[in-house]
């Protein structure tokens, strides 16, 4: 029942790179953190005290029309359902699909497979047509969509795709055992989509499958069916998805098409450019210092990046990666070159010690210097 | 009490609301401005991303100096806890002194807090043998001296379930009439709890305990549901009082407990809605599920598939009428977001959780049972919550 055995790393690399550019948005005001933080607090958070404005009134700060603004709204304040309305939605969405997949499975024989894939292909069908039919005109910059569930409607008309072309391999082998094929049509079909109608949540789709079309290609058949694979090759490919990704991130911010699409591509790039580093690292261990080096560029490669556009994010994510790669070569120096015992693990710990104290310095001082750009 | 400047803290209050009335346009940026230069904030909190690193790099400082001093003492292991106790109040001397120079949510004040409450507790535990009553009363007293001298949320709610945790265990310990009215005495101490801090979040004065009471008030309304639920007592009953329960057996008292398990969630989201009060709404909200699971753990009405269904039916409807129904404030509900400023970022929030959930393409390989699932999982409509 595995998917891709070849292609974990990469599918890795894709969810926690997903999940690191979510965090990238500013934590006070939006994305999830705030969501998480205002799940419980809103009560407070969306309390003005009007008692407060009335004195920074009198300390002259704020005007009177202000004053009277901010005292009308307290006064008339809504209690916001929103929050419980979408999630008993969300509920009832999950339980009935759950439902019925249950519901599906145990009488799939009275059902067939035909009608199910019918049924599949309809619902995806319909939704694209509604796309098509209500979207705003396509631009090479931000396209809004025109209303809010329009967003919804086209994640299911692509995930039913999706879906409907695993399903046809799964029980008719409709590619037969070309893997390649299989993921390569949802793959082109999802970029379409992306682009066309400017969804940067299927864009991340798109770049997961093609991590996961990149995977399949480069793994020959029968390594596929003994589940057993090629890592070298596997890295190779991590390192050209990873450099491609981060050039095509580039020449989508510099050639101004959909340049709000630019950090999703880079994001991946880099998460799968230094898992990739690293393992090559851990893997040839004999020219290890080559791949650090190699690092190193990475590194101040995104060093700069993270300068030109202020990104906190990029400047944690490539201290960290460099740190785990600096301490490898360091425990590998001490234990493997030059065969320390007890006074290497002293010297050990204390390498960690003083490191750390000297990054927290470096991140002190890069916030400040982010700050003040 | 509070280790932090209070005087900065106070003025990170009124940024706050200078803030949330900026966001709504209610008032100008420059007014913002001139709020911003007549209270000002010298804290050292970095951005979110460098305040991760931080607290990574520190608990790597913390634990590596910690195991060089271990190092030094590999002789005497088993007096380690003593190591331990002590290293963990260096800690604690350590966070009052980067308190002291102005860290506040830096990372390095959150690492140190957590490294520091964990080293003595795990040091007096390594120390002797102690018994869990012993080290709830350990943990309520860490737990609520950090949460009282660092404001700390999460503290707050660890402090609530320890000072829970003691009354249960405590109570049923003395004799059978006590382990019979255990239920009802967790219930009537979580109800107090809830009230008092009710009582402290009015007070001004806690001005800056407010996000840590109301973390306990959600605790408290939770383990009071949790000690009248039917599945809760009677677990409870066989694995830690003893009670020789078969299969189908009940409990005593057992209609009692089936009533409490239904009407708490109910009574809370009446409450809320009628206070409006979204910690009681969404608290009961959330039990909902609890009285759902225990019902279907003992009474097994319907195939889960229909149930699913059923349920999940009549929530869609629920939901969809509501939100028609709400699109106009009526009451003083409205279903518009508190700010819809937060409507722009929906869709990055989204991506992660689309991509988190649907990997891809999913493509098994030949081997394997032939059978019809595999497209289970096909609720992905709205990914906010």
């Amino acid at each position: 029942m595995l998917v891709y055995p070849s292609s974990e790393l990469i599918f890795f690399c894709g969810g926690f790179g997903c999940f690191a550019m979510v965090l990238l948005r500013p934590p006070h005001k939006t994305g999830l953190s705030y969501n998480i933080c205002s799940t419980f607090n809103d009560s407070i958070a969306t309390h003005m005290d009007t008692n407060l404005f009335r004195k920074l009134h009198a300390e002259g700060l704020i005007s009177e029309a202000a004053l009277e603004r901010v005292a009308t709204a307290e006064k008339n304040k809504l209690f916001s359902l929103h929050w419980e309305l979408r999630s008993i939605l969300y509920l009832g969405v999950l339980l009935v699909s759950g439902g019925l997949g249950i519901l599906v499975y145990k009488n799939i024989d009275t059902i067939g497979h035909t009608a199910i894939l019918l049924f599949i292909a309809a619902v995806s069908a319909a939704g694209f047509f509604y796309c098509i039919k209500n979207k705003l005109p396509f631009s090479t910059g931000r396209v809004e969509s025109p209303n809010s569930f329009f967003d919804y409607i086209l994640l299911l008309a692509c995930l039913s795709f999706v879906t409907f072309i695993g399903y046809l391999q799964y029980q008719y082998h409709f590619f037969g055992n070309r893997y390649g094929l299989a993921t390569f049509i949802p793959m082109v079909v999802l970029f379409f989509t992306a682009y066309y109608f400017d969804h940067l949540g299927i864009l991340s789709l798109a770049i997961t499958s093609l991590c996961a079309w990149a995977g399949i290609t480069v793994t020959p058949t029968r390594i596929l069916q003994d589940n057993d694979f090629n890592s070298n090759t596997i890295i190779f490919t991590g390192l050209v998805l990873g450099a491609g990704l981060i050039a095509i991130g580039a020449a989508t911010r510099i050639r101004g098409l959909k340049a709000h699409f630019a950090f999703t591509y880079t994001n991946f790039g880099m998460h799968i450019l230094f898992i990739s580093l690293l393992a090559g690292m851990f893997q040839f261990d004999t020219i290890y210092f080559l791949w650090f080096a190699v690092l190193l560029g990475a590194a101040f490669y995104f060093y700069m990046e993270a300068v030109r556009s202020k990104s906190f994010y990029m400047l944690l994510v490539l201290t960290l990666y460099v740190y785990i790669g600096l301490s490898y070569v360091i425990i590998r120096l001490l234990f493997y070159t030059i065969q320390a015992d007890m006074g290497g693990v002293y010297l050990t710990f204390m390498y960690f010690i003083c490191t750390a104290i000297g990054l927290i310095l470096f991140l002190i001082r890069m916030n400040k210097k982010l700050k003040t750009l | 009490m509070i280790a932090y400047n209070s005087e900065w803290l106070g003025n990170l209050l009124v940024r706050e609301q200078a803030d949330k009335a900026a966001d709504s346009n209610y008032i100008s940026r420059i007014e913002k401005d001139q709020v911003y230069a007549a209270y000002p904030v010298q804290f050292y909190t970095p951005n979110f991303f460098v305040r991760i690193g931080l607290f990574i790099l520190t608990c790597v400082i913390v634990f590596f100096s910690l195991g060089l001093v271990s190092l030094l003492f590999l002789d005497h292991l088993d007096q380690i806890g003593v190591l331990f106790v002590f290293f963990g109040l260096v800690i604690l001397g350590a966070l009052e002194f980067m308190v002291n120079k102005g860290h506040y949510k830096s990372g390095v004040d959150d690492a140190l807090m957590w490294m520091g409450a964990g080293s003595i507790i795990g040091g007096l535990n390594g120390l002797m043998d102690i018994s869990s009553t012993a080290n709830a009363i350990i943990i309520f007293v860490v737990a609520l001296f950090l949460f009282l001298r660092f404001c700390n949320t999460i503290m707050a709610g660890i402090a609530a379930l320890a000072f829970l945790a003691i009354v249960f265990l405590v109570s049923i310990q003395l004799g059978s009439l006590a382990k019979a009215i255990t239920p009802f005495v967790v219930m009537i101490t979580s109800a107090l709890v809830y009230f008092f801090v009710k009582q402290q979040i009015k007070n001004p004065k806690n001005k800056y305990y407010a996000n840590g009471l109301l973390m306990i008030s959600v605790i408290a309304l939770v383990c009071f549901y949790a000690a009248g639920n039917f599945y809760v007592v009677r677990e409870a009953s066989i694995a830690l009082l003893n009670m020789d329960l078969k299969g189908g057996e009940t409990i005593p008292l057992g209609w009692l407990f089936w009533i409490f398990t239904i009407i708490i969630p109910l009574l809370y989201m009446a409450r809320g809605i009628q206070k409006k009060e979204a910690v009681l709404l969404r608290t009961g909200l959330l039990l909902v599920a609890a009285i759902v699971f225990t019902f279907r753990y003992y009474y097994h009405v319907m195939p889960a598939e229909v149930a699913m269904l059923t349920g999940g039916i009549v929530f869609i409807a629920l939901a969809y009428a509501l939100i028609k129904y709400l699109h106009e404030p009526k009451y003083g509900f409205t279903y518009r977001q508190q700010n819809d400023l937060f409507f722009m970022d929906k869709l990055t929030v989204e991506s992660l959780v689309i991509a988190q959930t649907f990997s891809g393409p999913q493509l098994p390989t030949d081997t394997g049972t032939q059978f019809g699932g595999g497209s289970g999982g096909g609720g992905g409509a709205s990914g906010e919550f």
